[in-house]
C-alpha cells in the first residue's frame, strides 16, 4: 500500500505544481495590459512589418507607450486604423489621465475672414503661411490646410469651412499637434472648461475686425459680466480663467462678434 | 576657345539651343515718389532703424545699423522726409519693419560728376570696413552681406565671377556684363586683392559675345570658362561643379560673386557710394517692353511695371525673382530690395494650368535632379511624416532649384514640400542657437 500512498502523494502535488504554475502563467497574462491585447487582436496578425516594427503584438506596445501612428498598419486599411484608434481613445478617456485636450483657438471660417489672395501652392500650413504668412488678412488666424490633422494620431481634428476644430471626445490632450500649427493656435485647456476664447489676433483690437468678423475686439463685455472672474481682460485680449461657474454659457453667448466658442463646435 | 563645359548630371535646358535671352541696354528707372526701404534686406536679423517719423534723411543716408553676423546697413536710397515706419510682410515669408521716404528736397548725388577713390592704396582692412558701412551685400538671395564673405577669407582658391543666366527671362548678369563691363572688372579686380585666389575664373553662358568679355581679354590670370545653359548652372554647388569638377566641389572655399555684386562693390570703393541702386530685369509675357532697369531700392515694382509700358493682358502671376526660385506677390506695392534680380508679370499661357495629378512613378524628377536626389522619393517619405528617412536619402542636400517641379507632368507640388521642411530645419537651428 505504501507505494500508492507515494504514488497519491506524488500525483497530486505534481497537480498542484502545474496547476500553480497555471495559475501563475494566467496572472501574469492579467497583469499585463488588457489594452495590448485587444490591439493585438485588432491587428490583422501577419507580422508583416509594414508599420516599421517587429511583428504585431510589437506594433500593438509602441501604440499604448510610445504613442505610435494607428495609420501604418497597411494590410489592415482604414477600418483597422478605424478600430485602433476607438480602443486608444476609449483607454485615454477611461484612464483619466487625460485631463487635458486641444482647441483651436481661431474660429475665422472661410464665411468670417477676408482674404487677401488666392492660395493654389502646397495643401500644407507651413507652406501657405511661408508666403506674406498666408492669405488671409488675419495674419494669426487658422490657415485651414489641415497640418494639425495630419499630425494628429487620433483622428479627432477636422477642418470645417477653412477652420479647424477639435473633437473633444476623441481627443486625449497628446499634444502632438501643438507643434504642427505654425500659427502656434492650438492649446491644451483642462478638460472641463467647457467655453474658450477662439481669438489669438494680435493686431491692435479696433483693426481687427476688418480682417475677420469674429474676431475678439477686446470690448470688455465677457469681463463686465463675469461676477466672479470667469473671463478676463489681458493685453487686448479676453482670456478664460479657471474659475467654474453657472453663468459661463450665458456669457460666452453675450461676446456680440462670437469669438467665444463652445469647445468642439 | 575651349569647350563647353557642364555640371555631371541632371538639369534641363530650358531654351532650345542657340536661343538666349540678349543682354538688353540698362535703361535708369524714374525716382520713387516713396520708397519703402526694408530693414531685412540680407541673410541675418533686421537692421535697427535709426531714423525717427517726419525726420529730413538726406540721400545716401544711414536709416538701418546691421546687427550682428548676416545683417548688413540700410540707407536712404533718396533724399525725402521718412513718412512711416511700419512693419510689412515679405514674400519669402516673416516680417520686416520698414522705413517709408517721401521724395522730397535735393539730391547730394545725382546728376554731379561723382569723385574717383583710388583703391590700389588701400589696405584689406580699409576696403573691408568701407564694403561693411556701405551695406554691399551679395545680390543673391538670401543677401549674405559681403563683409561677412570676405573677412575670413584670406585666401580663396578660386574666385569666380558668376555671370551666368540660366533661369529663363533673366538677363541682369548678361547685360550688367555687356555695359557695365569695366565697373566689373573693377569690382573682381577688388575682390581679387582681398581673396588672393589661386585661380581667378568668369564664368559666363556658352553663347556670350566676345564683346562683353573684352576688359579680360589678353589677360593671363584669368580664366574665361563657357558654360552650357542648362538650368541650375548659375547655383553655387553647379557652378563649382562645373568649374572645378566634382571631386573639389564640396571641399572648395571658392569665392563666388554675381556681375551686379561687383558692380554694388566698385560703387561702395571707387564712388564711395552706399548701396542705394540695384539692376532689375522686368519681364514675362504679361510685360509690353521687357527691359533692364537700374532702380532705386525701394521702388514699388508697380511703378516698374508702369515704366515698362505696362501689362499685355491680366497677369497670372507676378513674380519677384527668377521663375524657378522667385516668390510670387499680391501686391503691386511690393518694394525692389537689395536682392531682388528680376520683377516678372507672366501670363496664363506661361503659368500653365494648376491641375495636379497623383505620381506615375515615371522617375523624371530623379533624372532632371543635380544633386543626384530621388525626389518622388523625397515626397513620398515626406507626405508620410517619414522626416528622418527623407534626410537619410538626402534631403539635405536638395538645393530647391526646382527642375523637379518643372519637369513633373503630374505637377506634383515637389518643391514646395521640401521647402517646408528644409526652412522648419533652418528655423530649428536658428532656435537652438540662440
Amino acid at each position: 500500500m505504501q507505494w500508492i500512498t507515494a504514488l497519491f502523494v506524488f500525483l497530486v502535488s505534481f497537480g498542484a505544481f502545474l496547476g500553480a504554475s497555471f495559475l501563475a502563467g494566467v496572472g501574469r497574462r492579467r497583469m499585463r495590459d488588457p489594452d495590448a491585447a485587444r490591439l493585438a487582436r485588432i491587428l490583422p496578425g501577419y507580422d508583416c512589418g509594414v508599420c516599421g516594427r517587429v511583428d504585431c503584438r510589437d506594433y500593438a506596445a509602441a501604440l499604448l507607450n510610445d504613442g505610435a501612428d494607428p495609420a501604418l498598419c497597411l494590410p489592415g486599411g482604414s477600418a483597422t486604423a478605424a478600430s485602433l484608434r476607438s480602443v486608444l481613445v476609449e483607454r485615454g478617456g477611461a484612464s483619466g489621465s487625460a485631463l487635458k485636450r486641444a482647441v483651436v483657438r481661431c474660429t475665422g471660417t472661410s464665411a468670417a475672414a477676408r482674404v487677401s489672395f488666392a492660395y493654389e501652392g502646397y495643401v500644407d500650413c507651413a507652406a501657405a503661411a511661408a508666403l506674406y504668412g498666408g492669405p488671409k488678412d488675419c495674419k494669426n488666424g487658422c490657415l485651414g490646410f489641415g497640418s494639425c490633422l495630419r499630425a494628429c494620431p487620433l483622428g479627432a481634428i477636422r477642418i470645417e469651412k477653412g477652420c479647424a476644430i477639435v473633437d473633444p471626445r476623441v481627443c486625449t490632450g497628446c499634444g502632438k499637434c501643438l507643434s504642427a500649427c505654425p500659427k502656434d493656435l492650438l492649446t491644451l485647456i483642462p478638460i472641463e472648461q467647457r467655453w474658450f476664447v477662439a481669438c489669438s489676433a494680435k493686431k491692435p483690437p479696433e483693426e481687427r475686425l476688418k480682417d475677420c468678423d469674429t474676431a475678439c475686439t477686446a470690448c470688455g463685455e465677457c469681463a463686465r459680466r463675469s461676477v466672479q472672474g470667469e473671463f478676463v481682460l489681458d493685453q487686448d485680449m479676453a482670456h478664460a480663467s479657471l474659475v467654474w461657474s453657472e453663468s459661463w454659457e450665458d456669457i460666452a453667448r453675450a461676446c456680440p462678434t462670437g469669438a467665444i466658442k463652445r469647445v468642439g463646435t | 576657345m575651349s569647350s563647353i563645359r557642364t555640371f555631371e548630371r541632371g538639369g534641363i535646358r530650358v531654351r532650345g539651343d542657340g536661343e538666349q535671352e540678349e543682354p538688353a541696354s540698362i535703361v535708369n528707372a524714374f525716382l520713387p515718389n516713396s520708397a519703402v526701404v526694408l530693414l531685412k534686406q540680407h541673410a541675418g536679423a533686421p537692421a535697427r532703424c535709426v531714423v525717427r517719423r517726419g525726420e529730413y534723411v538726406r540721400e545716401g543716408m544711414i536709416v538701418g545699423r546691421g546687427l550682428g553676423p548676416g545683417s548688413a546697413d540700410v540707407h536712404a536710397p533718396v533724399p525725402g522726409v521718412v513718412r512711416d515706419i511700419r512693419v510689412v510682410l515679405l514674400p519669402e515669408g516673416g516680417e520686416s519693419e520698414a522705413v517709408v521716404i517721401a521724395l522730397e528736397g535735393s539730391f547730394d548725388r545725382l546728376g554731379r560728376r561723382a569723385e574717383r577713390y583710388v583703391w590700389n592704396s588701400m589696405g584689406r582692412a580699409d576696403i573691408l570696413r568701407t564694403v561693411r558701412d556701405r551695406g554691399v551685400v551679395d545680390t543673391e538671395a538670401p543677401g549674405v552681406p559681403l563683409y561677412d564673405l570676405l573677412a575670413d577669407r584670406e585666401s580663396t582658391d578660386a574666385l569666380i565671377l558668376n555671370a551666368v543666366e540660366s533661369e529663363p527671362y533673366l538677363r541682369t548678369e548678361s547685360s550688367l556684363l555687356r555695359e557695365r563691363s569695366e565697373q566689373v572688372s573693377d569690382g573682381l579686380a577688388i575682390l581679387a586683392k582681398l581673396t588672393e585666389p589661386a585661380r581667378l575664373v568668369v564664368a559666363v553662358d556658352e553663347l556670350c559675345i566676345e564683346e562683353s568679355l573684352r576688359p579680360w581679354a589678353g589677360d593671363a590670370r584669368i580664366e574665361i570658362v563657357r558654360l552650357e545653359a542648362r538650368y541650375p548652372q548659375d547655383m553655387r554647388k553647379q557652378l563649382l561643379e562645373s568649374v572645378l569638377g566634382a571631386r573639389k566641389r564640396a571641399s572648395s572655399s571658392a569665392l563666388v560673386i554675381r556681375p551686379s555684386t561687383a558692380v554694388a562693390l566698385h560703387e561702395a570703393i571707387v564712388l564711395a557710394k552706399p548701396v542705394m541702386e540695384r539692376y532689375v530685369t522686368v519681364g514675362g509675357g504679361a510685360i509690353k517692353n521687357p527691359a533692364v532697369l537700374k532702380v532705386r531700392i525701394g521702388t514699388p515694382i508697380g511703378d516698374l511695371i508702369e515704366e515698362c509700358g505696362g501689362f499685355l493682358g491680366p497677369p497670372a502671376r507676378i513674380v519677384l525673382g527668377g521663375p524657378f526660385r522667385g516668390f510670387p506677390v499680391h501686391d503691386l506695392d511690393a518694394p525692389v530690395t537689395k536682392t531682388s534680380s528680376a520683377v516678372l508679370a507672366l501670363s496664363e499661357d506661361e503659368v500653365g494650368g494648376a491641375r495636379r495629378n497623383p505620381c506615375i512613378r515615371c522617375g523624371r524628377c530623379a533624372s532632371v535632379c543635380p544633386e543626384k536626389l530621388e525626389p518622388e522619393r523625397l515626397f513620398r517619405l515626406l507626405s508620410n511624416r517619414r522626416e528622418a528617412e527623407a534626410e537619410a536619402w538626402g534631403l539635405k542636400d536638395c538645393t530647391l532649384c526646382g527642375a523637379c517641379g518643372y519637369i513633373c507632368p503630374s505637377r506634383v507640388q515637389l518643391v514646395a514640400a521640401f521647402a517646408v521642411r528644409l526652412r522648419q530645419g533652418i528655423s530649428k537651428a536658428m532656435e537652438a542657437t540662440r
